[in-house]
């Protein structure tokens, strides 16, 4: 009795097996004739340096311009991780800190911390991969990619050279965001990153804050 | 035998210089190769082409300090051909769509400052010439193909503040990803810069839902 029901049970699973098996070609096949086969990837890439600008866009009290160098490992044509990620920003004052600091004379400058260095260790899903005809007479080739990790930041209300760290914050994070990335030859290509940084933790006062900072990237990558 | 000598170094130098030539001409067709790497030599006429196209659009206004705020757009574009095309409305509503970031009350709490002229954007109403140059297709984790369209936009309009209505530029760039004949994502970017009492700016993150109207009338690659 119980073979037979075993015998039922398997017959079962390899027809539902079989249909499944069915299905999937039927889609494959369909896919193959809509749209034709998907290509090997022109460009593929090793180890990467990438250096360019930054722009923090997002603080009502300063917006930060900046530079950036980034070193980043390719597993494979979907996975990477991008081993470190650097910046320096230099910040310039809004009207509204202007404002703030010349009508209220309780306002110090000092009150003000803005990021000044950063560092970024992310993992990166490159899940699109593709080309588009310019005009229709060249082809550029680019990836879209997501992008997820860690990040400390240094905040400091005066630059460095001022020398002056007495209200510093030491700070970590987590940070998410998008990117994109079209090859100019082979080696070389052109990134552009969305992140968004969540400040988690400040490190020397203790305090877990919940501060964003967003991140505008464009740097030109060389495939080593 | 000398005569034999002769005529047999002759053929062999003969076929020397064959195979030196059948030699250089590999390596330089390799060269050749190698260095036209990304050169086309046939783009494939397109799959998907856009006629009228209406379409609804959830929209995020970051920049403003004091507020965050969220959209909903509609649009109503004509496209020419494949390069040009006219989005002869565009609307975006964010009225009572509006977070407050907190900021008002931190100024308050800090400084016992309350900002007062932090005006709201209501509505954004423009129209916008639109250039599509670049019309490709992507890989989804090398496993199917997706065909997508960047654009780029320029154009003119108003943006509807609490207080007042300002006239204002705006520039943006963005991605259509075509689901179906009729039916295609665009994601894009908008930097809107209104002139009033003084320069104020506006950035728009959307991702809209499109209808392609009347897309029978237009030949693609499937009904050609």
């Amino acid at each position: 009795m119980r073979a037979h029901v075993i015998e039922k049970l398997s017959g079962c699973l390899l027809l539902a097996a079989l249909l499944v098996g069915m299905g999937v070609r039927a889609e494959e096949k369909w896919y193959s004739e809509r749209y034709g086969p998907v290509q090997k990837r022109l460009y593929d890439l090793d180890h990467e340096i990438s250096l360019g600008w930054a722009l923090l866009p997002l603080d009502a009290y300063y917006k930060g311009y900046g530079v950036q160098i980034g070193y980043t490992i390719h597993f494979n044509e979907i996975w990477a991780l991008e081993l470190f990620r650097i910046g320096w920003s230099y910040n310039l004052d809004t009207k509204l800190k202007n404002k703030l600091i010349d009508q209220i004379p309780d306002v110090s400058p000092s009150e003000f911390p803005a990021v000044v260095l950063w560092e970024n260790t992310n993992l990166l899903f490159k899940f699109f991969y593709g080309k588009q005809s310019f005009l229709n007479r060249t082809v550029i080739h680019f990836e879209l990619f997501a992008t997820a990790g860690g990040a400390f930041v240094f905040r400091n209300p005066y630059p460095l050279w001022d020398g002056d760290f007495h209200n510093a914050n030491y700070e970590f994070g987590v940070n998410g965001g998008f990117g994109a990335r079209f090859w100019l030859t082979p080696r070389w290509s052109l990134r552009v990153d969305l992140r968004d940084t969540v400040v988690l933790l400040t490190f020397n006062r203790g305090s877990f804050p919940l501060k964003n900072i967003a991140l505008v990237g464009l740097t030109f990558g060389v495939n080593l | 035998m000398q005569h034999d000598s002769h005529r047999t170094w002759s053929g062999a130098g003969r076929a020397l210089a064959f195979c030196l030539l059948l030699a250089v001409g590999a390596g330089a067709q390799a060269a050749e190769d190698f260095l036209e790497q990304g050169k086309v030599y046939a783009i494939q006429p397109r799959a998907f082409r856009m006629n009228q196209e209406f379409s609804i659009s959830a929209a995020f206004l970051p920049l403003d300090a004091f507020y965050k705020s969220f959209a909903v757009s509609g649009h109503y574009v004509l496209h020419f051909n494949d390069l040009w095309a006219w989005e002869a409305v565009h609307l975006s509503f964010a009225k009572y769509m509006a977070i407050d970031t907190g900021l008002k009350k931190q100024m308050m709490d800090d400084w016992d400052v309350s900002p007062t002229d932090t005006p709201k954007v209501d509505y954004m109403l423009d129209t916008n010439l639109m250039i599509k140059p670049l019309y490709g297709k992507m890989s989804v984790m090398n496993s199917r193909i997706i065909f997508m369209e960047t654009y780029f936009l320029l154009g003119l309009g108003t943006i509807k503040y609490e207080t007042a209505f300002f006239p204002a530029a705006n520039a943006g760039v963005g991605m259509r990803v075509f689901l179906t004949n009729t039916i295609s994502l665009r994601s894009e970017v908008r930097y809107y810069a209104s002139f009033g009492e003084g320069f104020d700016s506006v950035l728009y993150f959307g991702l809209s839902f499109c209808y392609n109207a009347f897309a029978e009338d237009k030949p693609t690659a499937k009904r050609q």
